[in-house]
């Protein structure tokens, strides 16, 4: 079933366009990764597919409730030094969808975090950090789960891990749309890529996508 | 010193307002706009000269007008994060100036060193009604949304994706934070009321794990500084502002040596 349907949109901040005509669509079951440079739009395509800043124009038709999806934004764009636990800040994705305590506990088992429930989050590591992010957005999600940049100060086994995580999550049934940083292959671990390149963009199955970036850099 | 009854009211309604102000600044202060109560603390003094320029009751002329600077002040921050510094700035002094000159033509007698640094004997039986009633719905909408507020307080980002009403939010914290000002002031000082907003949190970050230490924290700390400020401020007999904002500076540096 398709959750997010989107044509002829255009999307940017305030009355700057940053991209335009965009089609895609969402479906159940889907992981899409969101690639393209710094100032592409990846970021503002997905604070628009969460309501967040409005469209410029287009149609663009997000068929969840926002008790259903789940958003996990860059770490860095938390405050850092607030006093805060990995529980307290996992427990806060439960805050509009109401699950309960045992919910929250079961999430952070899955993440690997119990050890760490009462510590300040300021005091983890990198990776702990990002776990207890994405915990936070899994326990807010139940049908689509939003995610910038999760790869962002991970090491290659990290990186393994989560992706591992993602993909047991996308298994149960769980949609998922990522943004990764650069247009590295490694990091192209979806299904489908929806890459904005510049003023053109790709979306579709992968590895036509990593068809297309190999053809066109033999021709140059 | 307790057997004068203005010490009793300057007690128990610089308590009242020590703990609102320090609970609402968990969630200012972290989220670095810190700056707000200083510019407000200027709106208040300007409105309140102007009302006893004109004859009207301070009270009810400064809190409607702190409370719309406050929610104007608050949309600056959101949309320009850079002007907003510049903005208050402006905003500060132009409400003093507007303040000085109310009272420069007015000729009436106005305290100034009352004003800017605050009095122990400024407390009037409404004012004493008005910080309990603060205090009142302050620790009732703490007690309800605190979670809300957390997750405002730390990822507003989230938070607004996850369905919370962000905004309204916002205004209801903006709305308190300039009634804490205005009666703040009386006893604390234009200059120094904006300190009660800042100094219970920053010291408590240092204590508190959690949200809820901080918040916990934020009170004991806010408490314990007014009382040693007021019963300084009487026995030396010094601007009730200025005691209070030393308490809370050694507080401040007591804090930040035990978390080494």
């Amino acid at each position: 079933m398709q959750i997010i349907e989107a044509k002829n949109l255009q999307i940017g901040y305030n009355k700057d366009i940053i991209h335009s005509h965009l089609d895609f669509t969402v479906s159940d079951h889907d992981f899409i990764c969101v690639v393209g440079s710094n100032g592409s739009g990846k970021t503002t395509l997905i604070l628009t597919i969460l309501g967040l800043i409005p469209k410029i124009s287009g149609e663009l038709k997000v068929k969840l409730e926002k008790t259903e999806i789940g958003y996990m934004p860059q770490t860095s764009k938390l405050a850092e030094d607030f006093p805060a636990t990995v529980y307290e800040i996992v427990e806060s994705g439960t805050l509009t969808n109401h699950r309960g305590k045992a919910d929250i506990e079961e999430v952070i088992r899955q993440f690997n975090l119990t050890k760490y429930q009462n510590t300040k989050f300021s005091q983890l590591s990198g990776g702990q950090k990002q776990r207890t992010l994405l915990a936070r957005a899994v326990v807010a999600t139940s049908r689509l789960l939003i995610l910038d940049e999760p790869y962002n100060n991970l090491d290659s086994t990290s990186r393994e891990k989560l992706y591992l995580d993602l993909r047991k999550l996308n298994e149960k049934g769980i949609a998922i749309i990522m943004i990764t940083h650069d247009l590295d292959h490694s990091s192209l671990v979806g299904d489908k890529t929806l890459a904005l390149l510049g003023d053109d963009y790709f979306f579709g199955p992968t590895s036509q996508y990593i068809k297309k970036v190999h053809r066109e850099n033999h021709h140059v | 010193m307790f057997e004068y009854a203005f010490m009793w009211k300057a007690l128990i309604a610089g308590l009242a307002i020590a703990i609102s102000a320090a609970l609402l600044g968990t969630s200012l202060v972290l989220r670095r706009n810190s700056m707000i109560g200083d510019g407000l603390s200027h709106v208040s003094f300007g409105a309140m000269a102007v009302a006893v320029a004109l004859g009207i009751a301070p009270l009810w002329f400064a809190i409607p007008v702190s409370v719309v600077a406050s929610i104007f002040l608050l949309s600056l921050n959101e949309r320009h994060r850079v002007n907003g510094d510049s903005a208050i700035a402006m905003l500060s002094a132009v409400a003093l100036a507007i303040g000085v000159v109310a009272v420069s033509l007015s000729g009436t007698n106005i305290d100034i060193n009352g004003y800017m640094f605050g009095s122990i004997l400024a407390i009037s039986n409404e004012n004493l009604i008005l910080s309990l009633l603060l205090l009142t719905i302050v620790v009732i909408f703490f007690a309800k949304f605190r979670k809300q507020i957390f997750v405002l307080t730390i990822d507003e980002t989230f938070a607004r994706a996850i369905g919370i009403r962000t905004k309204a939010f916002n205004v209801f914290f903006a709305i308190l934070s300039s009634v804490v000002i205005v009666l703040g002031m009386k006893l604390l000082g234009v200059l120094l009321v904006s300190s009660l907003i800042v100094f219970p949190n920053i010291s408590a970050k240092y204590l508190a794990k959690s949200f809820k230490g901080l918040t916990i924290w934020s009170i004991v700390i806010a408490a314990l500084s007014f009382f040693i400020g007021l019963i300084f401020s009487y026995l030396l007999n010094l601007p009730t502002g200025a005691s209070v904002v030393l308490a809370s500076a050694l507080i401040f540096v007591l804090a930040k040596f035990i978390s080494l």
